[in-house]
């Protein structure tokens, strides 16, 4: 497992790199990573998204290969793209997305935020409500897109958009539920501790972890 | 030889996925492991892949729609090779057996509507009271079937409860209704030639029955809130399709809740924005409650109980709904107690699973208000300028005009609709 911070990145730059990284975890050439970093403000929609939860139609929204409707990455957002081989760990998708919610409770509770699931709406949620997005897209079984937790970013980005295609849903970051300053690096160190344990205890690898990347192999040519 | 593509489980719990993309045209050349189509579970979308080299010879289900795991959602073909099922239905996951036939038990005696109650009828004997379970509110609408199945049971008068569904999940198919239609006619028929003819009527000999004692006390009660308290009731249409989805995903994650349940939540918030609406009118003046405490109405064979949820601006959905289910079953039981009836604040009674359109409920004194909520049918809707089918529950407030006027009661249903048509404000 690697994980690399990127720092601030243009969003075109991190895709072209998933997709080159993705390759490799699907051809059993390169290990499993996780991105971080935080992009330029930019607005992304999900394959499935409808465009009318894009509020004002002046916005320039990317399309792009993962689930979920429309959303806002900017400064002050942590996000985090898992290059993960579902293949090796146990081939469950909804497994996984419960895993990334689990990690960004975890995180959340280092600040003394009281984070939870909302059954059906995947996401990390409080009482302020929304404070990190999953949007994940699954190529021969290795994950790309991620996870995106708001520090401290501005959230009125997100009144141009209905986030996750949900009408009014209200947004919350890390900052507004601790009421103190939280900066982006003691999060960013938090979610680099606790990922590869978290990941290990919820989706093991495998030991018949050779067979299956041969599989692989065999139906991408 | 053609090969089908199917909706893939990309997990133990997924039972349905969404086609959001074809990346492939009909008549396409594929080769194995080409990406085919995109489909989306949840918050993730996996792209797919073709295990066979040839041609994309048939696209079954189009970009945004859902279907249960295991449908064919097309087909890859050698090329030159004519579609092969074009024409044929599309094969769902689980194929209906030939053989099946409808359910060989009688279907449930069908609920009667309030007027046609005779009133000796409500003193049934414990033994028949037992083996006719009244239909749980949270039931309503938990029958898998497209809208016209839907539809075409209202129109035939038939409860999808009581239909076995044989798709995927016990969807109701059309043919399942039709079993069952030919089934309930037979009983029908059969049930005229056997039925005794009824006995003439007792009341009109002028013979009294003495009440029961829970018929006692629902007569005395409402006796009492028809004569002091001043009635006056407002109806509004709420578009439920967005309540029906949170309850769906509720299903799927494992936790269900009912349509009431949902309502007991968007009334407790919009009580606490309408105290008046939670009050009681008394000699010294109007009462208003901290706590919002919402009695249920649960019927009983031989009349109601209305079992109360306490605190209900402190409990979040998951929660009414397990006191919710908790209370109706003690309540059925006949194990509900003193404390569980009592400390009411507001009332919600609901009879949308007899198909009820819209009613008007007795307040149940000393409270201020009680909300009756009818049945979420299949309407057309316009919406934004179009035509559309939509999912439409009509809910009345009754009120004391004691404590409130019209136009509060319009404003506090107001608030209602908004929260029930945007459901997300009751899960955070």
């Amino acid at each position: 497992m690697v994980i690399t911070d990127l720092g601030m990145i243009e969003f075109d730059a991190v895709y072209a790199l998933q997709e080159r990284l993705v390759a490799g975890v699907t051809a059993g050439t390169g290990p499993e990573t996780l991105l971080l970093l935080e992009h330029p403000a930019v607005y992304t929609i999900g394959s499935g998204g409808n465009e009318a939860n894009v509020l004002d139609p002046s916005l320039e929204v990317r399309r792009i290969n993962r689930g979920g409707d429309v959303t806002w990455h900017g400064p002050g957002q942590l996000v985090g793209y898992p290059l993960i081989s579902l293949d090796r760990r146990g081939r469950n998708l909804h497994h996984y997305l419960r895993f990334l919610e689990e990690l960004l409770i975890r995180v959340a509770a280092e600040f003394g935020v009281a984070a939870r699931r909302v059954p059906g709406r995947t996401g990390v949620w409080t009482g302020g409500g929304k404070l990190a997005a999953i949007g994940v897209g699954v190529r021969r079984w290795v994950t790309m897109h991620g996870f995106a937790v708001n520090v401290a970013p501005d959230l009125a980005a997100f009144d141009l958009i209905n986030p996750c295609g949900i009408a009014g849903c209200p947004m919350t970051s890390l900052v507004q539920e601790c009421g103190a300053a939280v900066s982006m690096a003691e999060v960013r160190k938090t979610v680099v501790r606790l990922f590869a344990p978290l990941l290990a205890e919820w989706m093991p690898e495998k030991p018949a972890e050779r067979d299956s990347i041969a599989d692989v192999v065999c139906l991408g040519r | 030889m053609a090969t089908e593509i199917t909706m893939p489980k990309l997990s133990d719990t997924m039972t349905e996925g969404r086609l959001v993309a074809w990346k492939k045209s009909l008549g396409d050349r594929v080769e194995r492991g080409d990406i085919i189509a995109e489909v989306e579970t949840d918050k993730a979308t996996m792209e797919l892949e073709a295990f066979a080299d040839g041609v994309l010879t048939e696209i079954r289900v189009k970009p945004g729609e859902m279907v249960p795991v295991g449908t064919v959602i097309g087909m890859v073909g050698e090329g030159g090779e004519q579609p092969d099922s074009v024409a044929a239905p599309s094969s769902e996951a689980t194929p209906v057996p030939e053989n099946w036939q409808p359910p060989p038990e009688l279907p449930p005696v069908e609920p009667m509507a309030a007027g046609d109650v005779p009133e000796r009828l409500l003193e049934v004997p414990a033994d028949t009271a037992a083996s006719q379970e009244p239909p749980q509110p949270s039931d309503a609408m938990a029958e898998k079937a497209s809208p016209l199945v839907r539809r075409l049971a209202r129109e035939k008068g038939i409860y999808l409860r009581e239909v076995k569904g044989s798709g995927p999940e016990g969807r109701i198919l059309l043919e399942d209704l039709e079993g069952f239609l030919g089934k309930q006619v037979e009983v029908k028929v059969k049930v005229e030639e056997e039925a005794p003819k009824p006995e003439p009527s007792i009341s009109a000999a002028g013979v009294a029955q003495p009440l029961s004692r829970m018929r006692a006390a629902i007569a005395r009660t409402v006796a009492e809130a028809w004569r002091t308290i001043p009635h006056f009731t407002v109806t509004v249409a709420i578009d439920m399709g967005e309540a029906e989805e949170v309850r769906r995903e509720f299903k799927e994650a494992g936790s269900p809740i009912s349509i009431n349940d949902l309502i007991v939540k968007a009334s407790s918030l919009a009580l606490a924005k309408f105290p008046l609406a939670n009050a009681s009118c008394t000699a010294d003046g109007i009462i208003f409650h901290d706590g919002i405490n919402i009695g249920i109405a649960v019927s009983l064979d031989d009349g109601l109980l209305v079992p109360v949820i306490q605190g209900c601006q402190r409990l979040s959905l998951k929660e009414i709904a397990t006191q919710s289910k908790e209370l109706a079953e003690r309540a059925r039981g006949g194990r509900t107690s003193e404390r569980e009836l009592s400390g009411g604040t507001f009332t919600i009674s609901n009879l949308g699973m007899y198909g009820v359109e819209e009613f008007m409920a007795v307040i149940h004194p000393p409270q201020g208000a009680i909300l009756a909520v009818g049945a979420i049918l299949d309407e057309v809707m316009v919406r934004d300028g179009q035509v559309t089918a939509g999912r439409r529950m009509r809910i009345t407030l009754s009120a004391d005009h004691r404590l409130l006027d019209g136009a509060y009661g319009a404003k506090f249903l107001q608030e209602l609709k908004r929260i029930l048509e945007n459901p997300m404000a009751m899960l955070v």
